[in-house]
Parts: structure tokens; C-alpha cells; sequence
């Protein structure tokens, strides 16, 4: 399992980082360009990342504009079943939970996270 | 006894233009001319001998009666008396006549006396005097219109001269009166076409809007034309209201800056809530993921550290709490609060309620129950996330005040119809109750009913007022029974629209602002739907170009660049999906942006929509289509395109680059700075500095970037994933590799 974790606050990577680490391979970008070039690197290493953990509010490309390219390049990629992204937003804004969910994203969290109902929904994309 | 002379002067009388009447000093009628006659309508036979007074009322301007009086003064002068202006006589046939005359005393031969009245019917000369005084108040009146308008007033002529010029223009233009009877329009008004506009004669009034006048020191200033043609003398001029706008443009000026600026600031201060919420919850959430993360490993630490970090966790989820109720308060108070009004089952709310109160409750042992009273079926149009909140607030509070027994939520329509109903929520404890004294306070923000209570209960007490403020918001009632150590009992009533039909009113309101404008092709060959689609677009301002089958839209395609594509699948000639494969040939061949293009089809079953994106198409809908759905999908598929033209472009032409630099061109230039930062990177890796990994991965992967290599940008970026998941292992394999390359 491979996970890409995009947040860019320290403490919370990290502790999205521990949270998901005995799950799969977690790997941690830092702003939302990071987070398409790890998310093409992986692709092109034939090894494309299982679950995205998407923050919002993110430097140079935000997490919203992150997930475009993504569904982007798994459209161009022909990819059939797009990668399952959590949205992580600090905010509990719903223009920004529609805009996500109209992209095939699957599932919504706001921060500080309800550890347990994250890692069910997180367990149900894995498994 | 006549004599003859006097026959004579007799004679003369009687042929005299003016009426003459001669009586003896007594007023009885000695004589009386035809004309007199023909002035008083009388008959020589009736009058003789027979007083004047009979016959004739004199009366002033002021209509008092003067006969008298004018004889007395005659008498008393010895001389001819006239009459004052607007003296009248009035005959005894009725007719009444402005009169001009002279009443002439005479002493006879006999030393009796007579007089001599001579008058002439001036009526009709009065009466155009009047005429022309009421004539000349009216040219005053125009004057002064004229020249106190608070608008430039301007006559022109055919040939564009300035006829007249009321004392504004004088004043605006710069010119004197005498000046501006020198100046042809032009040299104001200078537009090419002012001439030929004016020679265009009609009658019709016209309204030029925001024009530009000049003065006769060259400077300009803008104004508004109100002009309109009249006849004066068989002769046609131009007349011009000219409305100065420079000050009301100013202060259009100052109130779109006070309005930018206001909105500016009210930008700035949703930004600050919105950033304040984003700031402050982040750090929160780490401090509690951390306590989190320690928690999941108790069995390390002894009883009193997992106490510890209990406390710290609580602790940190009620500053969150009381974050958010501040945040909301602050919002609401700002004017910020707006419904956000959506359909919703209160079936799924009273759902999402037990569940989360049942395990609340059930922390403290107490019963948690809801009883609802009305149709669970019906859908209804309101804020239900509102609505959440202020049950969220009542059913904490109450569950947070209750120690035993139990907390219920009863729900009861209070009335209702077709399109509305009206609820009514009751929150019901058996908590300790509020104190008369305080309820009236309890709505009030930052009051608990007693300050002690803060030390068991928490809260900054904002949740009741927030509560009310949501309720007003919504039009709604909100209050309390309550009574001490016995329970609380509040309630809020709240009108909600309820429906019958699909909502449209939603997407109604949408304005579609981002597609407005838009260039579309429609590819569609039935004519009625081509009508159809073009009467859904127009409003939006979109242009429409129409092929009637793929071939010609592939051919228009070629011409023009489209923001959106509109496809029919079934078509003659070329189908939708040849056509959009076509499109999507050229656009790879030509490395053209994606146009994004939509399938109009009627065969809408599951499964058709990855059909057609499988062939290249971006979205679809099915026919018959609702309007808010086709503009909709339109929007989205627009956005999409728009945004890849940002990032994607970029990373296109990003790996275009890298693609045309394959191999190791310009390598030379940067490897000894390579070379350099590797053993920088193997020094780093020696001591574990973390850090230092970081930004000489981060600054590798940049100089890969920068010069298109991309094997330096991807393995430096792989040894960056490599720490920061703490697989050092592998990191040190990408570091030797790299070694091993740029040796």
C-alpha cells in the first residue's frame, strides 16, 4: 500500500504520518506542486499511491487545484478507477467540500481529526 | 333758439368719431350724438330730457360708482375732468365698456350751466394691453428660466452656430455671452459627426449620454445631451439641455471608492475570520493528534502521565469549542452569517441527533429519547446546517446541565400547508434549572447563570446567544420555561418551505457568472433543438456558432477556438463521437489545449456516461435536459479546462522540456555544483542532520528542474520522499546512485 500524505504543517504531517504509517508506505509532501510530482513520479514508477490525504490550504497549488491535476492526469493516464482522496481542510467550508466531491473524491475530514472515524474511513478505501 | 352757427357746430358733432352728450347742470340729456347713441345702444327719442344717470354708471378700477363724484370735481376745478385708467361705463342696455372720456362744465349765456361729456370706447385697446402686460410676464418668466437654469441651455442652427446661450453657459464654457455668439458647436461639441447628427432633423427628443464638452481654455468635462428640434420663423433649430457631469461624475467616483473600499474591508475582515479559523485550528489539531498519537501507546506510561495527557487533550478540544463559538459569534455579529438554504429530510437530521446524543447522554447515565410528532416524508427547503447548530447547542447544554434523569427532543408541527410549515423544536431536561432572576440573561452572550458553573461546565457561554442569533436569522422564536432543580424547557419555532416538486429554485439563483460570455459550438442537427439550446444560452451571453453535423464542426473547430463544446451523438454524416475524436487527434497533433466538450444524448443509461469519456468526451447529459443541469455541467467542465491550463500547462511543458533535453546536454556546466552538493548531502547524511537532507534535496531537485534533467530532479525528489517517511535505507541507496553518476 502506498499512501501520500499532503499536508504542509508540521505537526499534523507528522501525526498523519504516525496515524497511517502501519498502514503502507507513507510518503509526505509539503505544498500542492510536491504533491502532483510525487503523485506523477508514482505513476511512473507503475507504483501509483493508494490513498491521498489532501489538505486544503496548501502553498503554491492548493489542495483543491492539487486534486484537479490529479483526476487530470489519471484521465489522460486512462486510469479507471481514480485514486481514493481524503480532503483534509481546517476549515468547514462547504463550497469547498462540493467542488471536492464533484471530483470523485471520496471522503471529507476537518481538523483536528476524529482519529477513530478517520482511520474507519481510511481502513474501508485500503481494504 | 338755435342759431346758425350752432346748427353748424351741431351738424359737426353729429358726424364727430366720439360719442358727445351735452346735458344742463341737472344731467338731463340736452343732446346726444349718433355715435353716442350707437355706443350706449339707444334711440334719439327715448333720452331726451331725461337724466344721464339713466342711462349710464361710471365706475372706477376699484368698481365703486364715481358719476357723482366726477361731476363735483368738475364743478369745483371749472375745468374738463378725465377718467383714471380702467374706469368703466355701464350702460342701461347692459353693455359694459372700458372708457376714455372728458366731462367739460359750461356756463351758458343764461349763466345756467351744462356739460359736455366726449368718450370714446377704448375696450379693445385695454384689452390688448392687457394682453400684451400678460404676454410680457410670460417672456419674464421664460427669461428667467432661461437664465437661472442650473443646466447649460444652447440654440443652435442648422449650421451648427450658437444663436443664444443662457448665463451657465457663459459661466461654464469660459466664453463670454457676445464670444459664444461667435462659436459654432463644433469648437465645444467636437465629435466628427455633431454637423451631420444635427442636420438629421426630427422632432423626436433625444438623450446623448456621456459626452465630452470642450472650454474655451481647452479643458474638458463630461456631460449628458438632452436635444430637441423647434420652428421659430419657418426657421429650424437645434435646442440643447446640457447637464454638467463633472460633479455628479465625482461623486459617482466617491461612492464606487467608498464602496470598493468597503467591500475591501469587509474582504479583509472575512479573510481575517477565515484565516484566524485556519490558524488557530491547526496548531490545536497537532497539539491534540499528538496527545492522540501518545494515548494509543498507554501501556508506556503510568497511570498519571495517561492522566496528564487526558487533561491535555480535553483542555485542547475546549479551546477548539470555544474557538469555533467565537469565530461563529464574531461572524455573526460581522453580518457574515448567511443561510445557505438546501432540501433536507428532518428524518435524517433527528437521525444524525440520536446517534450522537444517545452516546453523550449515555457517558452520564442519562436517557436520551426524541419524539416527533409530524411527517417524517416531507422534504423541506431551509439551512439545515443552521439548524444543526442551534439543536447541536441547545442538546449539548442541556445534556452538559443535566446530572440524572433525562434530556428529550420533541418535535411538533404547529402548523402547516402545501408550501410551508412551521416547527417546533423543544429541548426538555431535568437539569438544575436556571434562576427566574437569570433568565433573561441567558440569550445574552458571554453569560453563564453563574460564574461558578464555569469551572464545572466550561464554555465561554456563547452557545444560547449564538442559538438566538441563528433563530432571528431564520425568522424564528426562540425561549425557555425553566424552573430550578426541576429541568429546562427550550424551545424554538421555525418556518421552513416544504416541497413537492425537485427544487429548481436553488440553481435559479445561480447566476452562472463564470460561463457567462462563453464561445460555444453546438454540434446538433435536429433545427428544434438548436432553438431550444440557443434560447437556454442566450441569456448568458454566450455566443453560439451551430454545425448541424460532426463533419461541419470538426470544419468550424479548425477556424475557431471554442471555450465549450456542445455534441450530439447521433448525427448524419460524422457522429459525436468521430467528431470528438477527431477534435481530440487534432488538439494531441497540434498540442492545442483541451476544448472541453459535452455529449447531448438521449440514450441516458448508466454506464453511457464512461462510454463517452472514454472516447474523449469530458461530461455528458441526457436529454431531455433541465436548463440548471446543461449550464451545470457546462460550469464544471469549464472550470476544469480553465484551471489545467494553470498547473497542467505547466507541468506539460515541463515534461515537454524535459522530453526534448533527454540526455546529458549542459550537464558539464552544473556537475561540479552537483559534485559539490553530494558531498555536502554524504556529510549531512553522516551526522543525521535532517534538515540540511532537506534542503540540499530540495535545492538538487531545483537545479534538476531548472536545467531540465530530469533524472537529477526525480532521484533527488525520491531521496526527499526517502526522508521525510524515515527510510533511510533507501535514501542512502539514491545518494550512491547519484554519486555514482556524476563521478
Amino acid at each position: 500500500m502506498r499512501i501520500l500524505i499532503a499536508e504542509d504543517d508540521f505537526a499534523t504531517r507528522r501525526f498523519l504520518l504516525n496515524l497511517l504509517k502501519g498502514y503502507g508506505q507513507c510518503d509526505l509532501t509539503v505544498d500542492g506542486l510536491e504533491t502532483v510530482e510525487a503523485f506523477m513520479l508514482a505513476h511512473k514508477e507503475n507504483e501509483p499511491y493508494d490513498l491521498v490525504c489532501l489538505d486544503i490550504m496548501m502553498p503554491k497549488v492548493d489542495g483543491s487545484e492539487a486534486l484537479r491535476a490529479i483526476r487530470e492526469i489519471e484521465k489522460d493516464r486512462k486510469v479507471k478507477e481514480g485514486v481514493k482522496v481524503i480532503i483534509i481542510s481546517a476549515l468547514d467550508e462547504k463550497e469547498i467540500v462540493t467542488d471536492s466531491f464533484s471530483q470523485g473524491t471520496v471522503a471529507y475530514a476537518v481538523k483536528p481529526l476524529n482519529t477513530e472515524k478517520f482511520l474507519s474511513v481510511v481502513e474501508k478505501f485500503l481494504y | 333758439m338755435k342759431t346758425k352757427s350752432q346748427d353748424r357746430y351741431l351738424s359737426y358733432l353729429e358726424f364727430a368719431g366720439d360719442g358727445i352728450i351735452i346735458t344742463d347742470g341737472l344731467h338731463r340729456i340736452e343732446y346726444m350724438n349718433p355715435k353716442a347713441m350707437d355706443i350706449m345702444e339707444l334711440e334719439e327719442t327715448a333720452v331726451k330730457n331725461r337724466k344721464l344717470q339713466e342711462f349710464l354708471k361710471i365706475h372706477s378700477k376699484d368698481s365703486e360708482e364715481i358719476f357723482n363724484r366726477l361731476i363735483h370735481q368738475c364743478i369745483i376745478k371749472k375745468e374738463p375732468v378725465g377718467l383714471t385708467e380702467g374706469t368703466t361705463f355701464q350702460f342701461s342696455s347692459g353693455r359694459t365698456i372700458f372708457a376714455s372720456a372728458s366731462i367739460s362744465p359750461r356756463i351758458k349765456e343764461d349763466q345756467s350751466l351744462e356739460f359736455v361729456w366726449v368718450f370714446r370706447d377704448i375696450t379693445q385697446i385695454v384689452k390688448k394691453e392687457e394682453e400684451l402686460k400678460e404676454k410680457n410676464r410670460e417672456l419674464q418668466i421664460y427669461r428667467e428660466i432661461f437664465e437661472q437654469a442650473q443646466n447649460i441651455i444652447l440654440m443652435i442652427d442648422m449650421e451648427g452656430n450658437i444663436i443664444k446661450a443662457n448665463p451657465l453657459a457663459e459661466k461654464i464654457y469660459g466664453y463670454t455671452l457676445e464670444e459664444l455668439l461667435d462659436v459654432n458647436i463644433t469648437e465645444i461639441h467636437n465629435t466628427p459627426t455633431v454637423l451631420e447628427s444635427i442636420k438629421e432633423s426630427s422632432r423626436v427628443h433625444k438623450k446623448v449620454l456621456r459626452c465630452t464638452h470642450t472650454k474655451k481654455d481647452g479643458s474638458t468635462f463630461p456631460v449628458d445631451i438632452n436635444t430637441i428640434y423647434i420652428d421659430v420663423d419657418n426657421q429650424r433649430y437645434l435646442l440643447g439641455v446640457i447637464e454638467d457631469q463633472s460633479l455628479r461624475e465625482a461623486q459617482r467616483r466617491d461612492i464606487v471608492a467608498a464602496k470598493r473600499k468597503a467591500e475591501k474591508a469587509n474582504r479583509a475582515k472575512n479573510e481575517f475570520l477565515a484565516n484566524m479559523s485556519h490558524e488557530i485550528r491547526t496548531p490545536i489539531s497537532g497539539i491534540m493528534g499528538m496527545t492522540e498519537l501518545l494515548l494509543r501507546e498507554q501501556d508506556k506510561f503510568d497511570q498519571e502521565q495517561v492522566e496528564n495527557l487526558r487533561i491535555i487533550k480535553s483542555s485542547s478540544e475546549n479551546l477548539l469549542n470555544t474557538m469555533n463559538d467565537v469565530l461563529d459569534f464574531s461572524k455573526i455579529e460581522a453580518g457574515h452569517l448567511k443561510l445557505e438554504k438546501k432540501e433536507f429530510y428532518l428524518s435524517e437530521v433527528l437521525h444524525n441527533l440520536e446517534k450522537n446524543y444517545r452516546r453523550l447522554a449515555g457517558k452520564k447515565n442519562i436517557e436520551f429519547s426524541i419524539r416527533n410528532n409530524t411527517d417524517l416524508s416531507r422534504r423541506i427547503y431551509g439551512d439545515v446546517h443552521r439548524l444543526y447548530q442551534m439543536l447541536n447547542n441547545l442538546l449539548t447544554n442541556a445534556v452538559k446541565f443535566t446530572e440524572e434523569g433525562s434530556v428529550s427532543l420533541l418535535i411538533e408541527e404547529v402548523s402547516g400547508n402545501d408550501h410551508n410549515i412551521t416547527l417546533q423544536f423543544s429541548v426538555i431536561d431535568t437539569g438544575r434549572g436556571i434562576a427566574k432572576s437569570m433568565v433573561n440573561q441567558v440569550f445574552k452572550p458571554f453569560t453563564q447563570e453563574s460564574t461558578t458553573y464555569n469551572r464545572d461546565t466550561g464554555g465561554v457561554g456563547l452557545g444560547l446567544s449564538i442559538t438566538k442569533k441563528l433563530c432571528s436569522a431564520m425568522d424564528g422564536k426562540i425561549g425557555v420555561f425553566t424552573e430550578v432543580n426541576k429541568g429546562s424547557h427550550f424551545w424554538v419555532v421555525l418556518d421552513f418551505e416544504t416541497l413537492s416538486k425537485p427544487k429548481e429554485e436553488k440553481n435559479i439563483q445561480k447566476n452562472y457568472q463564470s460561463i457567462r460570455g462563453l464561445e460555444v459550438l453546438l454540434v446538433e442537427d435536429f433545427s428544434a433543438n438548436q432553438r431550444m439550446l440557443r434560447r437556454f444560452l442566450t441569456p448568458y451571453d454566450m455566443s453560439i456558432d451551430i454545425a448541424e453535423n460532426g463533419k461541419v464542426a470538426l470544419e468550424k473547430y479548425l477556424k475557431k477556438k471554442y471555450d465549450i463544446i456542445l455534441m450530439d451523438i447521433q448525427m448524419p454524416v460524422m457522429d459525436g463521437i468521430q467528431a470528438t475524436q477527431a477534435i481530440r487527434e487534432i488538439e494531441k497533433n497540434k498540442k492545442h489545449q483541451k476544448t472541453p466538450i459535452i455529449a447531448l444524448t438521449a440514450h441516458a443509461l448508466s454506464g453511457d456516461g464512461d462510454h463517452f469519456m472514454r472516447h474523449g468526451m469530458d461530461g455528458y447529459i441526457s436529454k431531455p435536459y433541465r436548463v440548471n443541469d446543461l449550464l451545470d455541467t457546462m460550469e464544471e467542465q469549464y472550470k476544469i479546462s480553465q484551471s489545467k491550463s494553470h498547473l497542467m500547462q505547466y507541468l506539460n511543458e515541463k515534461e515537454e522540456k524535459k522530453r526534448r533535453y533527454q540526455g546529458d546536454s549542459g550537464l558539464s556546466e552544473i556537475s561540479p555544483w552537483i559534485n559539490e552538493k553530494l558531498k555536502e548531502l554524504r556529510k549531512a547524511f553522516n551526522t543525521m542532520n535532517l534538515e540540511k537532507i532537506e534542503d540540499l534535496g530540495r535545492a538538487l531537485k531545483e537545479m534538476g528542474s531548472e536545467n531540465n534533467h530530469a533524472y537529477l530532479e526525480e532521484e533527488a525528489f525520491r531521496l526527499m520522499l526517502c526522508i521525510r517517511r524515515q527510510d533511510y535505507h533507501q535514501a542512502i541507496t539514491i545518494l550512491e546512485e547519484l554519486e555514482e553518476y556524476y563521478r
